[in-house]
């Protein structure tokens, strides 16, 4: 019996665990992060976010990094030390259209947003 | 007057046809396949690399030399019941049976079986097409609209611990002969690239890179740009040598990052029925901008300076060759070819400079032999106008021992889609025969071009 009630227990606590982090809304191209929750200056950040970053690609692919701890793409450790190099990067990537102002807010919610994932 | 008018109407074809074509883009080829990512990850325009397309290219086709640990589905919370690829992403690693060792656990989303074959999970081939319509005020057939190439290529990774490249020509423009076809034909298929990639051999950071390759001299592979016409240093001839910097040839190379910020490459290449060898070498370096491996420069985000922005790539080559006709063994050619590159960035500025000195004993191959020195020197800036729009200019000047070119060459480039790219291109050529009088070609070209 011990042996069927613990690992039922241990599931239990992952599967609470699984609706703890990040409030996502729906798949795909749609997919966006629930901004509710968020305190005050990280709203204003996940206005910048949800404008400036599907310019190029949908947020699917930065809610998954964020999620998962790992770049889709590239296969590469998504910490806050690539949060900034992706901040830089769009920085830098010549038709971004975001200034340093905007990077550095964006940078910040996801540096909250690992944080608020891992909790 | 009718020149004009027609210059004039494939002027605004160009540039109306940005209003026919409007949506998201996404492409599909090859390595868009593979890696999920758009053309516009590694290319300005395609086929132009940016500076993370030239990280990958240096990296044989992988992005990184970091590999990551995905979260466990408890450690990515949140992933579980909205995240479709997510979920995927975040799977645990899985561990092939009876076997510990990291670098055969199949990473999040890939197929174990495949993975532990080495095998790529898509066929990684793509096809490009391209179409011209060209006006020369000199030709029989003033516009001649044509149906150029279809190549095919295909490139992939053998779990980054090898890499292949592939194009080969499966159509160009042929002899038109009105009695045989109503079409012109095809000229032979042939293989212009085949080689494998031995990716850090024996876990040092040396790869070695064998097969039908083009040797590795100049900054740019010859397809690197977003205009018609090909850089003349990479492509110009001597005489009836059939040799230039960008043609392939059998040969093995050994490559390398050295310290993220220099890259070297030497190889030898062995020609049918030479016994002797030819040689090369490489080396380049980059200042400012994201290094060779594609890692982002350190940036303060609170204050600014020049070089957030700005990147500048110097690269120099040197290639030493013997060819001599087998019938003519008497009448070798010895040549030589020193290159010196740069290519400085800034913002949506990008200006490339590229030099190249060479000297032939006998291009003709000749009894008597003629010895030929040649310069060739370029120089072309490009501004990208909003994420879809490049405007070119360069300038060429071409000695090559015949005669020296002038060239102009304005052009503008549009990707209406990540993989179709129209261009409007003009090239004036001047050109001073030695000994005898000068012409000018002007050759106006609106090429269609496009990738699957």
């Amino acid at each position: 019996m011990k042996k069927v009630i613990l690992p039922l227990f241990a599931l239990l606590l992952i599967g609470s665990a699984a609706h703890a982090g990040l409030k996502v809304v729906g798949k795909g191209d749609n997919m966006r992060l629930d901004p509710s929750g968020f305190p005050p200056a990280m709203k204003a950040s996940y206005d910048i976010m949800k404008v400036k970053c599907i310019k190029c690609h949908n947020l699917e692919r930065t809610i998954v990094a964020l999620q998962t701890g790992v770049a889709p793409i590239s296969g590469q450790p998504f910490d806050r030390n690539a949060t900034k190099a992706y901040g830089v990067k769009m920085l830098r990537k010549p038709d971004s259209n975001m200034n340093k102002q905007e990077v550095k807010a964006t940078v910040e919610l996801m540096n909250w947003l690992l944080d608020e994932a891992n909790k | 007057m009718q020149i004009r008018n027609m210059v004039i109407l494939m002027l605004a074809v160009a540039l109306g046809l940005p209003l026919l074509f409007t949506g998201t883009a996404r492409a599909i080829p090859a390595f868009t396949r593979q890696y999920k990512t758009e053309c516009s990850t590694c290319h300005t325009i395609y086929p132009e690399l940016n500076e993370y397309g030239e990280a990958f290219l240096k990296n044989s086709y992988v992005y990184s030399n970091k590999a990551a640990k995905a979260k466990t589905p408890a450690q990515a919370k949140g992933a579980g019941d909205s995240v479709g690829s997510g979920q995927e992403a975040a799977a645990e690693k899985e561990t092939v049976a009876g076997v510990d060792a990291p670098d055969v656990r199949t990473p999040p989303g890939k197929d174990p079986a495949l993975w532990l074959a080495a095998i790529p999970e898509m066929l990684p081939v793509s096809l490009t097409a391209s179409l011209n319509l060209a006006h020369n005020d000199h030709a029989k057939d003033k516009f001649d609209l044509s149906t150029r190439a279809l190549v095919l290529q295909a490139g992939g990774t053998f779990r980054d611990k090898a890499a292949f490249y592939t194009t080969y020509n499966l159509y160009s423009e042929g002899h038109y002969d009105p009695l045989v076809g109503n079409v012109p034909g095809n000229n032979n298929p042939d293989l212009n690239e085949l080689f494998f990639i031995w990716r850090h051999a024996l876990d040092t950071p040396i790869n070695v890179r064998v097969g039908r390759l083009k040797p590795k001299l100049s900054l740019w592979k010859s397809t690197n740009k977003t205009t018609i016409a090909s850089f003349a240093p990479q492509v110009y001839k001597v005489g009836s040598s059939q040799f230039s910097l960008d043609s392939a040839g059998d040969g093995v190379e050994v490559n390398s990052i050295v310290g993220k910020r220099v890259y070297v490459a030497a190889g030898v290449v062995d020609r049918n029925d030479q016994n002797e060898k030819e040689g090369y070498g490489h080396l380049s370096f980059k200042i400012g901008g994201s290094d060779f491996l594609g890692d982002e420069p350190e940036i303060d985000l609170e204050s600014d300076s020049v070089w957030d922005y700005l990147a500048l790539t110097v690269g120099t080559y040197g290639y030493y060759g013997r060819y001599e006709i087998p019938t003519l063994s008497n009448n070798a050619n010895y040549y030589y070819r020193a290159g010196l590159d740069a290519d400085l960035s800034y913002k949506r500025l990008r200006t490339r400079f590229s030099g190249v000195y060479g000297r032939d004993s006998n291009p003709l191959f000749a009894a008597v032999p003629n010895d030929v020195k040649s310069l060739v020197l370029a120089a072309e800036a490009e501004y990208l106008i909003g994420s879809n729009v490049i405007a070119v200019f360069r300038y060429e000047y071409q000695d090559d021992g015949t005669g020296i070119h002038n060239r102009c060459i304005p052009a503008i480039a549009y990707a209406p889609l990540q993989n179709t790219k129209l261009v409007l291109e003009y090239k004036n050529d001047n050109i001073s025969y030695h000994g005898a009088q000068s012409a000018t070609d002007r050759i106006t070209q609106l090429a269609l071009a496009f990738s699957f």
